[in-house]
């Protein structure tokens, strides 16, 4: 099911509304936030985990392809420091092992 | 329009090119998911936000309630509350309402270029404002044009594009990396993010394995570099 109609305009309206009091809200009380502790140990780490999240189902569920691609886009990041590059590899890595499981 | 704005502007430039080859990237991938082109201006002005943009439309065609994909793209935006923190003393002049819309024009890029100048010199809350303007504008228009091309590519699945937004997100997940302080609050989460993954309906597999990774980073103490 895609976000259409009324709820992709809710999406975008509550993800704005929700980055900008973040936005707001770090500009008004930011400086009231410990500078060490547990509290910013979490902090610092949630955009990381966030994403490892979002991404390891993803790469599990793609298999084997899914994961040498991993290690591609790993080495690709590490060695180029291009985001963009270690991407395309990474779609590369992907299509051409499924094409050489496929044939 | 001051000198200092103008200056702001410039400066942004060189990262100003840095976004457009991401925003024509992420405009392909939003007219893949299907994102009308009136939607991605509306989210290009009022998000804007790269990261959390990319959330939005990665999560677009998965069947999320509304409110759970939302609330992702803000979680992964938290790190904004520590960069707002840090410039709030230049936009403190502005006044309530005129710091109120100003907060809005900062990211990342606008960010970091002002933070760098402030230290050569005293810098102002126009600098920063006319680097977040810079950004916007290419943001905006290269996530448009990225769109049209999109809509141009047939047969997506041929280059491997069902795959792009894993595979973008692992990159993006790659420069995240902080070195070996991260090997358990990214365990954590990748093994929890995994099981809510197969056992719960929605996205709450994003919430509950970020959310145990961060709480994995607080409880492990130890150095903090």
């Amino acid at each position: 099911m895609t976000l259409s109609g009324g709820n992709a305009w809710a999406v975008i309206a509550l993800a704005a509304l929700f980055v900008y009091a973040i936005r707001f809200l770090g500009m008004t009380f930011g400086s009231r936030l410990p500078k060490t502790g547990a509290v910013r140990r979490a902090m610092d780490a949630l955009p990381g985990t966030i994403f490892a999240a979002l991404v390891f189902p993803g790469l599990a569920e793609a298999g084997i392809p899914g994961m040498a691609a991993a290690g591609v886009i790993f080495a690709a990041v590490r060695k180029t420091g291009s985001v963009f590059l270690a991407m395309i590899l990474g779609m590369g890595t992907v299509a051409l092992l499924r094409a050489v499981a496929g044939s | 329009m001051t000198a200092e704005f103008a200056r702001g502007f410039r400066a942004s430039v060189p990262a100003g090119i840095g976004v457009l080859v991401y925003g024509l990237v992420f405009g392909v991938l939003a007219a893949e998911k299907g994102v009308s082109a009136p939607l991605l201006a509306v989210m290009n002005v009022a998000v804007f936000s790269g990261s959390a943009q990319l959330i939005l439309v990665g999560m677009w065609s998965g069947g999320f309630p509304v409110w759970q994909v939302a609330l992702a793209a803000a979680v992964v935006n938290v790190r904004y509350f520590l960069l707002t923190a840090a410039v709030a003393p230049l936009l403190e002049p502005f006044g309530k309402f005129g710091r109120a819309w100003r907060v809005h024009f900062v990211t990342d890029e606008n960010w970091a270029v002002t933070m760098a100048e402030g230290r050569r010199r005293q810098v102002s809350g126009d600098f920063l404002v006319g680097g977040g303007v810079c950004v916007g504008l290419f943001w905006f228009f290269s996530v448009m044009a990225g769109h049209g091309l999109g809509y141009s590519i047939a047969a997506p699945e041929r280059f491997g594009l069902d795959f792009a937004f894993t595979s973008l997100f692992a990159a993006l997940a790659v420069t995240m990396w902080r070195g070996r302080k991260d090997i358990f609050p990214w365990t954590v989460s990748a093994a929890v993010a995994f099981a809510a993954f197969k056992l719960l309906p929605g996205a709450w597999y994003v919430l509950l394995g970020g959310a145990a990774g961060a709480a994995a980073a607080a409880v492990r103490g130890g150095e903090e570099r």
